[in-house]
């Protein structure tokens, strides 16, 4: 469900003339030293595959971070393999010779201003996406009015708690927005059977799904970053923190390592 | 039968049944002259005037002796000190007579006597608690006890015994206490009268002596006094104004008191343990102000009685329900509606109270025509009901219970529900003039329940948590100088922490249970009250509490040196049913001293030691019931608090004001804190998710109250600290919790235009919350994101929070003959639409409107700028309240 109960509260009229509301505001906040954020990812599909560096800006800089493009990146896994990237755009750093394969961890190391930076990630297997289906759905206080695609799959591993991210294009736009960091664990439930995905499609439109298997560590980051970045600014959402990192050295962000699969369905 | 017996006897009767003010006829003043007058003359004469009533028998009384007296302007006491000097004949005043006895010669050897007895209220022949009695000559006081009894030790002689009792009018009694005697008192309720003494705060005489420190006491028609928000008086809210108690924000009904956490507070609603207390997401408390007869809060020092938590205990008594007629009162809200009646069931002897309250959102909403509205539930309901038999004079029953439910329903698709059930059975007896027992069984559950019923995704998640109590506490009068106290309670505790089921096949979820979650707490406790010289009081008590985790249950072990994580358990231990898993026990020392200086000053000073076996985690984000309560194994320790506190005591010259002033320290052991994880409420073994430390909290606390004309008020004001350091948060260093608020002022007035017109207001002003700023921002796969320093948690605040309430009371014509009373209740609550922030969100905002969603599709961005918001609730609420009583 995308709206937390907080917000369905203030649905209600009467609560929601007599609770307040937003409103923007100015916060002082000094400078700022810039800190090495990584945001890195390697799949099984075919290369190529990118690394993206970045600092943090000023609380009130224009931009939300700085590329990085005077970093050495070195990619190398458990069986000796080893690339050093290349800059390929603002920030950006290819991955193209290397294959994430399933069972293989694999080693990033980051130099850059005298520092170095590394992190590794167990790259799982992902389990099968059997069907995606859909349903229509009316406009009601929960839900927005349009097709929604429930996913059947496999677990990746039935003998264990296994980790997943799904990513959800529309017409082969992937939405990444903030309330689509559609992450979960298979420990509570008995299969992926018929998971719903709180995103209305419209008619005609291309349904796309990908599932990406995650280590322990980046399921943790994305459970942070997603509390985070929803934080609805109450007294109870716990005491905000940056997300635990796999990055040593008090870099921000993290790497994954993921197998993916991905299905297609047209709304009809 | 013998004289004094005679004599007894009529003081006894008439004692009880005329209770007789301060202004009475012993204390007219009046002008005399004697000349070689007998006695016998010197009455008569004194007679004659219409306020002084003389009763006696001249057959048992010598009054033939002749005096000579000449006095102006003096008391007829003071008359009658001068003529029955040396005579044979001493008097003592009973309702409006003046009872002459023959003197009873003064032994050598007196012995001692023991006074008793119930002291109820007049009208309704409820129970009054906290009455302090008073003697002069003695400078000795007492207080009835939590069941409205009381007990005075006194080598045999006269006395004056004054009674106190918020809300009542005071009383004075000339006594002849030659034995064993029990008296049951009644108190008659002030009614405002302008220029009369209305409220006395604390009682009277009762602050100056008593050993109490850190206590707040409130009654239900006090608090109904002062503006409401919604128009409801709340009795959680109520409290949140005093000194020492913080508040989270103003949504909440959380009570923070002095750097406590809101778990480390105990609620008893007659006596049993109420887990949680909130109506509609904490914008309410259970506590229905009808039902209620009497609150008090220990925030400070305790008696040894009390316990179980570290911080403070809010002990909430029910109405007994009138013994000599029947009653009702209600009123219809903005919000909610409630409706109390009681009334005797044998006349004198045994009575009935049922209470009950529910808001109606739902029903305006039923009325709206659109489906989307009309098919949402949102309510909450109370019942409150008790039953009190006298069964004879020396024992007495109470059978009491509260049902209260909330239910939040969307569209048949989403569901939670919540509520408490509270049931005591309850025994007084009286074994003798010298020892009183209470005896109490208790029972309490809260349980909640999550349902969504939406295609695949369906299930019911229920949580419960279960208190079972039995109490003995034995009340004896050692000597005039030393009470005790002491007893025995036994605590059964049942947590059901999560039972998940799928609704359908077809669901997603597996079902999924917790274990419970099983503990026994025992505690023994003596408590002395010692009247150490006129002017010294003690109180000092020791409670040893025994807690016991027992089975069935699971404690998983981990590699030693290693962070407590899943992927360090070791091994999993299992329990059988009863079986003992886990000891924790330890003594918990109480001291409170009272110095009195003055008539007019006293000096407090206090130490306590508690500990806490049971712990709750919060998980949720506005006030819902899934707060997980647990109890300390093997992995989690007990808190343990050691608390000291001094403070002082004084009256204005004309006693309109009475100040108190406190400073306190508490150090508070074996914290807890959060580590945040996904799905945390399910986890079964929740020491890998907390981290333990300490914390430490200290302040100032000023209270200033004016009692006394057409304008009353108080004024509470703290200045105060409170720290946590905790391994592994904030990288150890210490950090403000978000109930850390330097400044709390709260100033609240009443003024009576007159008998039907009152105007009172409420004006609050607090340090603005700790938070966390954001240091910088960047940028994760396109999401902006917000970077914090990791090391200055809650280094920030929000900006100040205040707010003006007012509200205007106006009574119907109070009609002798008419029995149904109503009065208007006006309020707005923060009056000068002051946007109080609550907390801040960051976020991308979209054309530079806030309202609009990010993440919805439909909308044409034109600009995108990550902001910081402020977000903030009630900015005005006016509400309309009409109250009845018939």
């Amino acid at each position: 469900m995308k709206k937390s109960l907080f917000n369905i509260l203030l649905v209600f009229p009467l609560i929601c003339a007599l609770y307040g509301c937003e409103e923007t505001t100015e916060l002082k906040i000094g400078k700022n030293v810039p800190v090495l954020v990584v945001d890195g990812l390697i799949t099984d599909d075919a290369p190529p595959y990118f690394i993206k560096l970045s600092t943090t800006t000023d609380f009130n800089d224009e931009l939300n971070g700085k590329a990085v493009n005077d970093a050495q990146v070195r990619l190398s896994d458990n069986t000796g393999q080893e690339e050093t990237l290349v800059l390929d755009g603002e920030g950006l750093y290819k991955i193209s010779e290397i294959n994430g394969i399933p069972g293989r961890t694999y080693f990033l190391e980051i130099n850059w201003q005298g520092k170095t930076y590394t992190s590794s990630d167990l790259l799982h297997p992902v389990g099968d996406i059997d069907s995606l289906n859909y349903r229509f759905r009316e406009e009601s206080i929960i839900y927005d009015e349009g097709y929604f695609v429930s996913y059947f799959g496999e677990k990746s591993n039935p003998e264990s708690i296994n980790y997943y991210r799904w990513i959800i294009s529309k017409n082969n736009e992937p939405q990444t927005l903030r309330s689509e960091l559609i992450v979960d664990s298979d420990e509570f439930v008995n299969g992926l059977r018929g998971l719903e995905f709180d995103f209305p499609f419209n008619l005609n439109d291309t349904a796309s799904v990908a599932v990406y298997s995650l280590s322990k560590p980046v399921f943790d980051y994305y459970s942070a970053l997603f509390l985070l970045v929803n934080n609805d600014g109450g007294v109870f959402s716990v005491s905000p923190e940056n997300p635990p990192s796999n990055i040593t050295n008090g870099a921000l962000g993290f790497f994954q390592a993921s197998s993916v699969k991905s299905d297609t369905v047209i709304i009809k | 039968m013998s004289i004094r017996n005679i004599i007894l006897f009529v003081l006894g009767l008439s004692i009880t049944f005329i209770g007789k003010s301060q202004q009475s006829g012993i204390q007219k003043i009046i002008s005399v002259d004697f000349k070689n007058e007998s006695l016998k003359g010197a009455i008569r004469k004194l007679s004659k005037d219409p306020d002084i009533h003389f009763s006696y028998s001249e057959s048992l009384l010598n009054l033939e002796k002749r005096i000579s007296l000449s006095l102006k302007g003096v008391q007829v006491s003071q008359v009658l000190d001068k003529l029955f000097n040396g005579a044979n004949v001493s008097y003592a005043e009973v309702g409006d007579q003046i009872v002459l006895t023959r003197k009873i010669a003064t032994r050598k050897k007196t012995g001692f006597r023991t006074l008793s007895g119930f002291i109820s209220d007049r009208e309704t022949g409820e129970n009054l608690v906290g009455v302090s009695l008073f003697i002069a000559d003695k400078h000795l006081g007492v207080t009835t006890n939590e069941y409205g009894y009381y007990m005075f030790t006194l080598p045999e002689g006269e006395y004056t015994v004054s009674i106190n009792y918020l809300g009542y009018k005071s009383q004075q009694y000339k006594l002849l206490i030659n034995k064993d005697q029990r008296l049951d008192l009644t108190m008659e309720v002030t009614e405002f009268e302008l220029g009369e003494v209305v409220i006395q705060g604390q009682a009277e005489q009762d602050i100056l002596k008593s050993t109490s420190m850190g206590q707040v006491r409130l009654t239900p028609k006090e608090l109904g006094e002062y503006p409401a928000f919604f128009g409801e008086p709340d009795i959680v809210r109520g409290l949140q104004q005093y000194a020492g108690v913080q508040t989270v924000n103003e949504a909440s009904n959380g009570l923070y008191v002095r750097g406590s956490p809101w778990d480390q507070t105990l609620i008893q609603l007659d006596e049993a343990t109420v887990f949680n207390v909130s109506h509609m997401g904490g914008l309410f408390s259970v506590f229905n102000p009808d039902a209620v007869q009497n609150v008090k809060l220990y925030k400070g020092s305790m008696p040894a009685a009390l316990g179980g938590r570290l911080s403070s205990v809010l002990d909430i008594r029910m109405k007994e329900g009138n013994k000599y007629k029947f009653s009702g009162a209600g009123g219809i809200g903005t919000l909610a509606s409630r409706l109390f009646f009681e009334g005797p069931i044998k006349k004198g002897k045994s009575s009935f109270m049922i209470s009950g309250r529910r808001s109606y959102l739902d029903l305006i909403l039923k009325n709206i025509n659109d489906e989307d509205v009309r098919s949402n539930e949102l309510y909450f309901i109370d019942l409150n009901g008790k039953f009190n038999i006298e069964v004879n004079k020396n024992n007495r029953l109470f059978i009491s219970g509260y049902w209260g439910r909330d239910r939040l329903e969307l569209q048949n698709t989403f569901g939670v529900n919540w509520g408490n059930k509270n049931g005591t059975l309850r025994w007084n007896h009286i074994f003798n003039q010298n020892l009183f027992l209470n005896t109490s069984l208790l029972a309490s559950s809260f349980d909640y329940q999550y349902t969504a019923d939406d295609n695949n995704n369906n299930f019911k998640w229920n949580g419960r948590f279960n208190a079972y109590n039995a109490r003995l506490d034995f009340y004896r009068f050692v000597s005039p100088r030393w009470q005790a106290d002491f007893g025995y309670h036994i605590n059964y505790f049942q947590f059901f922490p999560i039972k998940i089921r799928p609704l359908s096949e077809k669901s997603l979820i597996d079902p999924f249970d917790l274990t419970e979650n099983n503990a026994l707490e025992h505690s023994w406790y003596l408590q002395n009250d010692l009247k150490l010289s006129e002017r010294l009081t003690a109180s000092i008590g020791l409670r040893y509490s025994l807690f016991q985790n027992v089975g069935p249950g699971e404690i998983f072990t981990y590699e030693e040196g290693l962070p407590k994580s899943n992927a360090t358990i070791v091994d999993t231990l299992r329990f059988d049913s009863w079986e003992k898993i886990t000891n924790y026990h330890g003594f918990e020392p109480r001291l409170a001293i009272n110095y009195e200086i003055d008539s007019r000053h006293a000096l407090k000073a206090s130490y306590i030691k508690t500990r806490q076996y049971l712990h709750a985690a919060t998980t949720s984000s506005s006030g819902l019931p899934n707060d997980r309560w647990f109890a300390s194994n093997f992995h989690i320790k007990p808190q343990i608090a050691d608390q000291v506190s001094i403070g002082v005591v004084r009256k204005s010259p004309q006693k309109k004001f009475l100040g108190l002033l406190e400073i306190y320290y508490k150090y508070m052991q074996n914290q807890l804190d959060f580590r945040l994880e996904n799905n945390a409420l399910l986890r079964p073994n929740l020491e890998t998710l907390f981290l333990a430390g300490k914390a430490w909290s200290y302040g100032v606390e000023l209270s200033l109250e004016k009692t006394i004309g057409k304008t009353i008020g108080r004024l509470n004001y703290t200045l105060s600290k409170s720290q946590r350091k905790i391994d592994g948060i904030n990288e150890g260093r210490s950090y403000s919790p978000v109930y850390d608020r330097r400044h709390d002022l709260s100033i609240q007035l009443i003024h009576r235009f007159n008998r039907r017109i009152t105007l009172s207001n409420n004006w609050v002003y607090v340090s603005g919350r700790p938070i966390s700023l954001p240091v910088g921002k960047y940028e994760i796969q396109g999401i902006p994101v917000i970077q914090y320093d990791n090391a200055s948690r809650n280094k920030d605040r929000l900006r100040p929070y205040h707010r003006l309430d007012i509200s205007l009371e106006i009574k119907g014509k109070n009609k002798k003959q008419r029995r149904w009373h109503g009065s208007w209740n006006f309020s707005l609550y923060n009056v000068y639409f002051r946007k109080n922030p609550i907390g801040h969100r960051f976020r991308n905002v979209i054309n530079g409107d806030v309202s609009i969603d990010e993440d919805d599709p439909d909308v044409v961005v034109e600009s995108k700028k990550f902001q910081a918001t402020e977000i903030f609730l009630f900015r005005f609420v006016p509400s309309v309240t009409y109250n009845f009583k018939f």
